[in-house]
């Protein structure tokens, strides 16, 4: 479009070409010629230059208005050419299903973007991102076809995800930096943010007055100085929300013939109290249990549904709010929750210890009552490390390894496998503990397998006493120990213990660390690998010790919190393979089990696939084989995708806040965010024109002046 | 004027006539004509005949004695003297081939009409004719004679002007006051662009030499009135250089060249005492000639 302005050099080769335009005449009085010459030829050559100056002046505005460009207002610099690399991105995450007037904020983004894409000028560029748990760039590239844009607008679908703004910021910086390699002529560029700024998301962007900015925040900082940010979509005023928000089988494990029961989460946002709000539980098609219940405003409310005894196998329920005004409920899609869970026979556990008093504290905590326990209580057996190889491993839901001092190589494999395959490993690390044979072992392998240790192995420290620190009761397996510390864990001392230390980044896996040291150090420690879950004790409850007159690590094992402990630590390793894998939030990843290989199908509410499919739509997956078993439910393994209700609060960050994020960051490098063009901008067209107009008619004015005054 | 009159005197009618003689009878049919005055009102005493008085005559030349015997108004009219010689130089150098597209003439052929008259005139006057062509130097001369048939060799030599050349108007003006034996009345035509000091010098000789000097000036309706707009490329005459202009932003100035220009002729003029006339070839020929002869008659001469 700029190449209009070479029309401005137009008069220039009018005036060149106009050199050979002359009439001749012979001429008598060449002397009085001459001599006027003399007299003019300064003022003529003023009174060319300033024709010239107008003329060019006049193509130039024409040119310039001809390309619409734009004013930026504050501070951008005066004037773009209107060419303009424009990163559309649209949120498609769950809070963009909420709907006023029939049409969901999603659609009206969509319809945002298409009214951006027929408002591109020649030389704009445009990048589409559908934004969700992931941002995908749709068109690979930095586009100037208008057709192609749309498509990709259009293939945006509705997700029952959670945004997350890292991959989002990723994707935008990749955009910008293809465009700036692949379209170095079009100097501005603008991120068009579609979406309804839920502050679940973009909170974390924001940097608090007394602390410092976060990652995300200074890489938001860093966006805004390439790019200037827009927010165009207006608040639609919905605020009022209810929704299911967890779903929870008690006891976690199903064990089959054990009673249980289903706690349901409900949650209100914004308006009054939602009265009569019926809940009903349904298995298949059909309504279990329902309640009718009063949700207070902005409370979270839980019901209970007890269920007979489980039958062996899979079992599928969905929780759903029914009777909700609309007024009151403004995203529908999280009124329903969904739980999966295998009802199994009694969980078997081995502890493993190459001495007696090793292995009795874990063995009792694990079960206390013996062969007469419930049926949720592991049965617990018990041999030694010389006979690891020759068990039957598969029949053991999880290994308790208590103080063993050098697996062999051949131990550490099977141990890898066994975890990879959806095992639960715990170590608990004594005296006899070789860390360096561990690390080695277990650690990061030098085939680039990850480490087993979700922890290396550091020297033992002595010298305590130490007392615990649950860390604020974030971790599942202490959060029921909150408020009862006197029972709880405030008793326990540890005397001794290994120390932890992480491994580098990269080389193992993330650590949750559920309970530590008042001195800092982690004490147990849990990590993932493969399908499966370990754990590190870092003191040994054992208080019998090998060598009589030693003194015992910790006298956890005589607190009235060893047994739960115990208990709550078993089954969160179980939980991954058992529970977590067939219970997903949108947008997880699929960690299909390894039974599950032979997968012929998937059904999914989002179509069939072949292969493992993606989660970004909540509701029932179902995974068909031919063979006949694929786990306990046999040829048809059903997975619950739920959404993350973090955007059910439809609590939105205003667009001058996120505007003047960077203001707000105590960074020194952070300037102002230059204005979007899109809102911020004016056009400059008019202007233009108007200045055209007025440069034609001084022209004409000029010309008749200047002819007069020489007449 | 009657119509007829005026189109005796007008360039283009003049134009389309063949022939200087033919141009010159013409030219002076109309000029008296419109006169309607006594075609010899000459300074002479010697009576030569009656003629029937008509309104606009000059009441002093009525004979009131032939109206007492016959009751009628006659005029007396006089034989002239014969003592005048006039001498006609004429401009035909390069300069003076100009014509511009609004001129029905050239200024050579206009200047040639106008010494064709005035010789016609002096011719019709009894008295004696003389003429110079120059450029830079004499061309060709007709010597002073008062024979009327004398104005066919005249107009022939007038005719036959085949000079392309630049003119030098002080150096033809030595000249023509070397040549010329007598007295006379020398009626100078000539666009006289050159140097305006040499020619006031050029004039100044003539009038040193005691004759009475008359300069007619003759230029194109274009040299006057600028009147170009388009880009042009001025070619010049007379060996002169090529100069291209904006012609419409350089009016003001060329016409206040021109004017000082014309003002420093006039000025040179008036101080050694030369009648000076200025006319543009696209004026009506009784113009100059009204005007050349009238100064004559209020001077006296």
């Amino acid at each position: 479009m700029l190449g209009w302005l070479a029309a401005a050099a137009l008069p220039w080769l009018i005036n060149l070409w106009s050199r050979n335009r002359y009439e001749e005449t012979p001429w008598a009085a060449i002397d009085l010629l001459l001599e006027a010459l003399r007299h003019e030829s300064r003022r003529l050559r003023v009174q060319n230059w300033l024709l010239l100056a107008i003329r060019t002046a006049l193509l130039a505005a024409l040119a310039l208005a001809v390309a619409q460009p734009w004013w930026r207002t504050a501070g951008a610099g005066p004037i773009s050419t209107g060419a303009v690399h424009r990163v559309v991105v649209v949120d498609c995450s769950l809070s963009m299903a909420t709907a006023s007037d029939g049409i969901s904020r999603l659609e009206r983004a969509q319809t945002r973007a298409r009214d951006l894409i027929g408002q591109m000028a020649s030389g704009d560029a445009i990048s589409v991102i559908a934004w969700g748990a992931d941002a995908t760039d749709l068109l690979g590239r930095p586009v100037q076809d208008k057709a192609s844009a749309l498509t990709a607008i259009a293939s945006i679908e509705q997700q029952d995800t959670h945004n997350l703004v890292a991959p989002a910021l990723a994707t935008v910086e990749a955009a910008l930096a293809r465009a700036r390699e692949e379209l170095p002529h079009v100097p501005a560029a603008e991120v068009v943010w579609l979406t309804d700024r839920a502050e679940s998301t973009w909170s974390a962007v924001l940097a608090t007055d007394d602390s410092a900015p976060g990652e995300l925040a200074q890489r938001w900082s860093r966006l805004c100085e390439q790019a200037s940010q827009a927010f165009p979509m207006p608040d639609d005023g919905v605020l009022s929300n209810v929704a299911v928000t967890d779903v929870q089988l008690d006891p976690p494990l199903a064990v089959a013939g054990a009673a249980a029961s289903i706690a349901v989460t409900l949650s209100h946002w914004g308006g009054d109290s939602a009265r009569d709000v019926a809940v009903e539980l349904r298995a298949g098609n059909a309504v279990v249990d329902s309640r009718s219940i009063e949700l207070p405003q902005a409370e979270a409310l839980t019901v209970r549904f007890a269920l007979d005894p489980l039958a062996p196998g899979q079992h599928a329920w969905e929780v759903r709010i029914v009777g909700v005004a609309e007024r009151q409920d403004g995203l529908l899609r999280d009124d329903v929750r969904r739980l999966a869970a295998d009802a199994l026979p009694r969980v078997r556990v081995a502890v493993i210890a190459d001495s007696p008093a090793a292995g009795d504290d874990m063995a009792r905590a694990l079960n206390p009552v013996g062969p007469a326990a419930p049926p949720q209580t592991p049965d617990v057996a018990r041999f030694a490390m010389a006979n690891f190889g020759t068990a039957p491993l598969s029949d053991y839901a999880a290994l308790v390894l208590c103080d063993i001092a050098t697996p062999t190589p051949h131990e550490a494999a099977v141990l890898r496998r066994y975890v990879d395959e959806g095992g639960a490993v715990w170590l608990v690390l004594g005296d006899r503990v070789d860390a360096s044979a561990y690390n080695q072992l277990l650690g990061p392998d030098v085939g680039g397998d990850a480490a087993l240790l979700p922890m290396k192995l550091a020297a033992a420290s002595a010298g305590g006493p130490w007392r615990l620190d649950p860390r604020g009761y974030e971790h599942r397996i202490v959060r029921p120990f909150e408020g009862r510390e006197r029972a709880g864990l405030a008793g326990v001392a540890v005397l001794q213990y290994m120390r932890l230390d992480p491994w580098n980044e990269g080389a193992g896996p993330a650590a949750e660390v559920a309970l530590g040291l008042d001195n800092g150090d982690p004490l147990l420690v849990l990590g993932n690998y493969g399908h499966g879950r370990v754990a590190l004790l870092a003191t040994d409850p054992a208080l019998r010790r090998r060598v009589a007159a030693d003194s015992p690590w910790t006298n956890l094992a005589i607190s009235p919190s060893f047994v739960p402990l115990v208990q709550r630590t078993v089954e969160w390793l179980l939980m991954r393979a058992r529970v977590d894998q067939f219970n997903l939030l949108a947008g997880e990843a699929m960690n299909v089990p390894t039974g599950l290989s032979a997968v012929a199908k998937w059904h999914t509410p989002a179509g069939d696939f072949a292969t493992a499919p993606p989660t970004n739509t909540a509701g029932f997956y179902y995974a068909t084989s031919d063979q006949p078993s694929v786990g306990a439910g046999g040829a048809t393994r059903v997975f619950a995708v739920n959404i993350d209700s973090r955007e059910s609060d439809l609590s939105a960050l205003g667009a001058e806040l996120l505007a003047g994020v960077d203001e707000q960051a105590p960074t020194q490098s952070a300037p102002a965010t230059p204005p979007s063009v899109a809102d911020s901008a004016k056009p400059l067209s008019w202007l233009l024109l108007t200045l055209a107009f007025a440069l034609l008619l001084g022209e004409r004015a000029a010309v008749l002046w200047l002819g007069r005054s020489s007449a | 004027m009657s119509l007829a009159t005026a189109a005796n005197l007008d360039p283009a009618v003049v134009a389309r006539l063949e022939g200087l003689e033919l141009r010159a009878r013409h030219v002076v049919d109309g000029y008296l004509a419109g006169r309607r005055r006594s075609r010899r009102r000459g300074q002479s005493v010697e009576f030569a005949e009656h003629r029937e008085y008509a309104p606009g005559d000059d009441p002093r030349y009525v004979d009131w004695k032939a109206f007492g015997k016959t009751d009628r108004m006659y005029l007396k009219q006089y034989e002239a003297e014969t003592n005048l010689v006039c001498t006609l130089a004429v401009d035909v150098s390069e300069s003076m081939r100009y014509r511009s597209p609004a001129a029905a003439l050239s200024k050579l052929d206009y200047g040639a009409c106008v010494a064709a008259a005035v010789a016609l005139l002096v011719y019709q006057q009894r008295d004696s004719v003389g003429l110079f062509t120059f450029d830079d130097r004499v061309q060709s001369v007709v010597p002073v004679g008062s024979n009327p048939n004398d104005l066919a060799q005249l107009s022939q030599v007038l005719e036959s002007v085949d000079s392309a050349r630049r003119s030098d108007l002080q150096q033809a003006f030595d000249e023509i006051a070397d040549r010329q034996r007598r007295r006379s009345v020398t009626v100078v035509i000539s666009d006289l662009l050159g140097d305006v000091a040499r020619t006031l010098a050029g004039l100044r000789h003539l009038h040193y030499r005691r004759h009475e000097v008359l300069v007619l000036q003759v230029l194109d309706p274009a040299e006057v009135d600028f009147p170009f707009d388009r880009a042009t490329r001025f070619m010049g005459l007379e060996n002169l250089p090529r100069v291209q202009a904006e012609p419409a932003g350089l009016r003001k100035a060329y016409q206040a060249a021109l004017a000082r220009f014309l003002e420093q002729l006039q000025a040179g003029c008036r101080e050694s005492q030369i009648d000076y006339e200025l006319c543009r070839t696209d004026e009506p020929f009784d113009a100059p000639l009204r005007r050349l002869l009238t100064r004559r008659a209020v001077q006296g001469g």
